[in-house]
């Protein structure tokens, strides 16, 4: 990168709204001026047109007071002139950026901020990832570092360090690639598992089909036997079955005599049963009819008439005879109580009422009459009791009668049924036993056919179990031989099946056994050998480093015995006569030239593996901080050997002058920074 | 019988460490005790007395106590200019004491018009007649001595001491051969004693008739080699001559401000692991308490960086048992990364990994003539440019996962199987 012209407005110093336009040339450039002036808002300005507001912040960069204001940036890299510009405005409570753009080939471009910042990034091939809110360590580190972060640097942890040196001089990418390579291993190692679990089973497959196959063998050896076998149960059964075909009509015969036997015992015993049940009822019912119905209706139609009167004229009489005997009965009570008063009242001898003395002897005959009377009544009482008595029993003799009549014509009709039933049963015991007589008949014929078809029968049954037998003894046979021929060939298709299997789980096995190889070759081989590369190549520029770090150290400081060198982490490590040396107990100018000759080594390494687009240019910010006059003019040996072809150096140090070829004054007026060609 | 004492090299203000710069104050007053209860007349600083021309204000005000004090005893100071402590112009410390009457410079000199130097005694009450020639750095007083008037400095009779700050090339140690020296020759003869400076290792010798020829060494360590040489039995000190007419005795006298003790561990062949574990039984069992400690590492480690070393933990380690200081050397210490990384190439990243790809592409096995020889070479390469790619902006992890597994399966040619 080359840078070519800033154009400044309204940052820090420069605050007067007008365009401050600083223009670069190649070479050694020196930006003189007090402490103060504006020299290192130029370089602010710069690193912020490149990489926005990651290091610096916008409220620091924009002029107090102002609202808005902007760089631009022309700078050309590797050839190609480009440039960039970014604005800062002023906010409520911030200060952000707006307007960024870069022009590329006369075209240009609004982009984000961001976007800028990582375009930027891109196009000087900085090799770091575009972190907006992150400061550019390549730029920081190899291009422009401010003085005092230079001491930060050489007094950074060495971790920090080392990490952004590697990445600056692109060794980091060796870690990456190891640890992308370990990525692909642990794919391929994957992949290699998958196949490796497919195929586990292979040899168990494999044995499988072995075992198929040999079972497959035996069935050509089994099945033609089982099929003799059929064929000799076929012929057999053939033989058998012709045979049959003779005793068909025969076994008919038999069948229906057969057949016809039972029918007829069953008949005899039916009727047999039948003829004894009717017998039997007949017997019953007459039986019934002696001892139950005759003796009832001879002895009852001996009987006479209780009474020649109706019941209903007995119960009329029985009525009135009651009411009569239920009179006297209340008529004796009430002469009893008449009687009670009269013999009270000549106890006590007058009335309870009225006091009255009573006459005793009206009252005498009075009791006399009514004792007599109550005799009267109470032998009246007595019979009319006796005749309701006697009225009574008649009336239940009547009763009796009466129902014995009604049985006795029941009975006499059940008699006459039961007299018909006896005639029927006989008549049917009758007819039971003609049948019966004509089915014994019948069945005795039946049996003497039986036996005399009997060794047919026998015979046919013999024949029929034989082609029972056969057919059974055939069917087996066609079952094996079936069974047999399925399971042949559900075998020849698993083995047919297995075959493809078994090729795909033999191709997995080796392709498996393939990517190990290369899983082996990325572990054993290529990762070592990227590690040994990272390695070496990070020593190799290690010792370059301390080369030149010692060379530059030692060209601005006279002390012989104050020595550095970098360990392998980078670390400075200041010694003085060979022991080490704390930088703190280091003068200003020993300080200075440790940073200065740590940066410019840096430059030089970086120029040399050509690891970032940084080579071209340095910017060095106040480097000869606490130097002494000799050591300043030391520097135009360094600077004459500094390999880059633009070197903008910012100083307050006159002395410089001598040994820049463009030297640039910035001065502060009234409180704006003007830069001014001298 | 008179009595004075020969130093040189005391480099008051040495040490960037309080601690070190503390003893170099402490071995200076112990001298000069050591003077006073010894009574002598004077005291010859034979150059560097202090570590600069301008050194630290406050190490100058205790030297300047500590001499006022033997001044009070009746003891002179007679000095010149060491390499470290001259001042062009004269405006080093050693004037500014001169100036308040602490010391006496010897170099009294003055140009003659045909540009010989005249060189002037400076009589001392004892009756001995000192004069000297002040050191200068890159060897600038070579001129003096070459313009230098001896024979009249050789024809001045009475105890006469020369007082130089300079290496001979006759005496000259082995390992200072590289160092700017002069023949004894550019000497004035006959001098009863040459009192020397400079170098940082005691002798006394006589040559080409200059008798006692003596260089005291340091009083104590200036720099870490000097300390180095105290810890391995080399004593520090001062001479302390007897003389009347001519010297009598020259005796040497110790000064040990402290006790130096050097704890050195060879790591040749260990591993960094190896060499810290040592470093830690080391630190472990070292009695250290009040002394200076130099514990230095050397040797090119069989495994692992000397980063891995945690030498901040040793370091602290060493301290917890309370050492006047530590002095930490591992400047020899190497690693073998960085030993076959020595005088490399300039850089060329593609040219280490095709070539490391090379030499190891014979360890490949496989029977895949793809992974095999220089075709296999052509996939690492391939395979690596690859897999450098970083993850994108926006880009999710799954799916640059996702991205790096299909683009190695591609380039290895498995993407029909996976």
């Amino acid at each position: 990168m080359l840078l070519r012209e800033v154009t400044i407005k309204n940052v820090r110093s420069y605050n007067d709204d007008a365009e401050a336009v600083v223009e670069f040339p190649e070479g050694v450039v020196l930006f003189e001026g007090d402490v103060g002036s504006g020299k290192s808002t130029i370089l602010y300005a710069v690193e912020f047109a490149l990489f926005g507001t990651a290091e610096v912040k916008g409220s620091f960069l924009l002029s107090d007071r102002k609202q808005s204001g902007h760089v631009r940036l022309k700078f050309s890299e590797n050839g190609k002139e480009l440039e960039v510009g970014r604005g800062l405005v002023r906010r409520k409570d911030s200060v952000a950026q707006e307007r960024c753009y870069i022009v590329e080939d006369g075209k240009r471009t609004e982009m984000s901020p961001a976007d800028l910042k990582e375009r930027v990034i891109g196009l000087l091939k900085f090799n770091e990832p575009s972190n907006p809110r992150a400061e550019s360590l390549v730029y920081r580190f190899a291009v422009f570092t401010p003085q005092e972060q230079m001491k930060e640097i050489i007094q950074k942890d060495s971790e920090d360090r080392l990490r952004v040196l590697r990445r600056v001089l692109g060794i980091s990418e060796y870690q990456l690639a190891a640890e992308n390579s370990d990525t692909v291993e642990q794919r391929i190692k994957r992949d290699a598992y998958g196949l490796k679990r497919a195929s586990e089973d292979l040899e168990e497959k494999e044995a499988l089909a072995s075992a198929l196959s040999s079972d497959i063998a035996q069935f050509g050896k089994r099945l033609p036997i089982l099929e003799e076998k059929r064929s000799a149960a076929e012929a057999e059964l053939a033989e058998l079955e012709s045979q049959s075909k003779d005793l068909v009509s025969k076994r008919e015969a038999v069948s229906n005599v057969a057949s016809k036997v039972p029918t007829l015992e069953r008949s005899v015993k039916m009727l047999t049963t039948a003829a004894k049940d009717a017998l039997d009822k007949a017997d019953r019912l007459e039986a019934r009819l002696k001892d139950q119905y005759v003796p009832f209706i001879e002895e009852f139609e001996k009987r006479k008439t209780p009474s020649e009167r109706s019941a209903g004229a007995l119960d009329e009489e029985l009525a009135g005879e009651r009411r009569e005997h239920e009179e006297k009965t209340a008529t004796l009570r009430v002469l009893q109580n008449q009687s009670e008063g009269t013999e009270e009242l000549l106890r006590e001898g007058k009335c309870p009422r009225c006091g009255r003395e009573i006459d005793h002897a009206e009252f005498g005959d009075r009791a006399a009459h009514l004792a007599s009377e109550i005799e009267k009544t109470r032998a009246e009482v007595l019979l009319s009791k006796d005749k309701c008595s006697a009225l009574e029993s008649l009336r239940r003799q009547m009763a009796a009668y009466e129902k014995d009549r009604e049985k006795h014509a029941t009975y006499s009709k059940e008699r006459a049924n039961i007299k018909l039933d006896i005639s029927e049963s006989r008549a049917q015991v009758w007819a039971y036993q003609a049948e019966l007589t004509k089915s014994t008949r019948d069945l005795e014929a039946a049996r003497k056919e039986e036996e005399r078809l009997k060794g047919l029968a026998q015979e046919i049954a013999e024949l029929e179990r034989d082609l029972g037998t056969s057919r059974r003894m055939r069917d087996e046979a066609s079952l094996d031989l079936q069974r047999a021929l399925a399971q042949r060939d559900a075998k020849k298709e698993s083995l047919e099946n297995l075959a493809s299997e078994l090729m795909k789980k033999r191709s997995m096995r080796a392709e498996a056994q393939r990517l190990g190889g290369y899983q082996s070759w990325l572990s054993g081989f290529f990762r070592p050998a990227v590690e040994q590369i990272e390695q070496q190549t990070f020593m190799q520029m290690n010792a370059r480093f301390n080369h030149h770090f010692q060379r530059l150290f030692s060209s601005m400081v006279d002390d012989i015995d104050l020595g550095v060198r970098v360990n392998e982490n980078f670390s400075p490590v200041l010694e003085r006569q060979g022991f080490e040396q704390e930088y703190e107990s280091l003068s200003g100018g020993e300080r200075t030239s440790v940073a200065l000759a740590y940066r410019l080594a840096l430059n030089a390494i970086v120029q040399e593996t050509g690891a970032s687009g940084t080579g071209e240019l340095v910017i060095l910010d106040e480097p000869t901080e606490g130097f002494s006059k000799e050591q300043i003019h030391k520097m135009r040996d360094i600077l004459a050997e500094l390999r880059s072809k633009q070197v903008v150096i910012v100083s307050h140090e006159t002395e410089l002058e001598a040994m820049a070829q463009h030297v640039f004054r910035v001065q502060k007026v009234s409180g704006t920074s003007r830069v001014l060609a001298a | 019988m008179h009595k004075f004492a020969h130093m040189s090299d005391i480099h008051i203000g040495a040490f960037r460490q309080p601690e070190l710069r503390a003893l170099v104050l402490q071995a200076f007053d112990l001298a000069i005790d050591k003077c006073i209860d010894a009574g002598v007349d004077f005291v010859v600083i034979a150059g560097d007395t202090f570590d600069s021309n301008i050194p630290d204000l406050s190490s100058v005000k205790h030297a300047a106590a500590k001499i006022r004090q033997a001044k009070d005893q009746g003891i002179a100071f007679y000095v010149v200019y060491g390499s470290h402590d001259f001042s062009p112009n004269y405006s080093s410390i050693v004037d500014v004491l001169e100036s308040a009457g602490l010391l006496t410079k010897l170099e009294r000199v003055t140009r003659r018009e045909d540009g010989k130097l005249d060189l002037a005694f400076t009589v001392d009450a004892s009756g001995a007649k000192l004069c000297g020639i002040s050191g200068k750095k890159l060897g600038l007083d070579r001129l003096d001595y070459e313009l230098l008037d001896k024979e009249r400095l050789e024809s001045e009779g009475g105890f006469k001491i020369f007082v130089f700050h300079g290496a001979l090339e006759e005496y000259k140690p082995r390992d200072l051969s590289m160092m700017e020296a002069m023949s004894v020759s550019q000497l004035p003869e006959g001098f009863n004693y040459y009192a020397g400076g400079h170098i940082h290792q005691r002798s006394v010798n006589s040559l080409k008739g200059r008798r006692n020829l003596a260089y005291p060494g340091p009083l104590f360590g200036t720099d870490f080699r000097d300390l180095e040489s105290i810890a391995k039995g080399n004593e520090s000190g001062f001479y302390m001559v007897d003389f009347d007419t001519d010297v009598r005795r020259v005796e040497f006298v110790g000064v040990t401000p402290c006790g130096i003790a050097e704890l050195e561990f060879s790591a040749q062949g260990k591993s960094a692991s190896q060499t810290y574990a040592a470093l830690q039984e080391i630190a472990r069992k070292a009695t250290v308490e009040d002394q200076v400690v130099l514990l230095k590492v050397h040797g090119e480690l069989s495994q692992g960086r000397t980063s891995d070393i945690d030498f901040g933990a040793i370091r602290r380690q060493v301290l917890a048992k309370r050492p006047l200081s530590l002095l930490l050397s591992y400047s020899q210490l190497t690693s073998r990364e960085q030993s076959a990384a020595e005088g490399a190439k300039p850089l060329s990243p593609s040219l280490t990994e095709k070539e490391t790809f090379e030499q190891r592409i014979a360890t490949v096995t496989s029977p895949e003539p793809r992974l095999q020889g220089a075709r296999g070479v052509q996939l690492s390469l391939s395979l690596l440019k690859a897999l450098k790619d970083e993850r994108r902006e926006n880009e999710l992890k799954p799916d640059y996962q996702s991205r790096i597994e299909k683009t190695g399966v591609d380039i290895l040619g498995l993407e029909k199987t996976s």
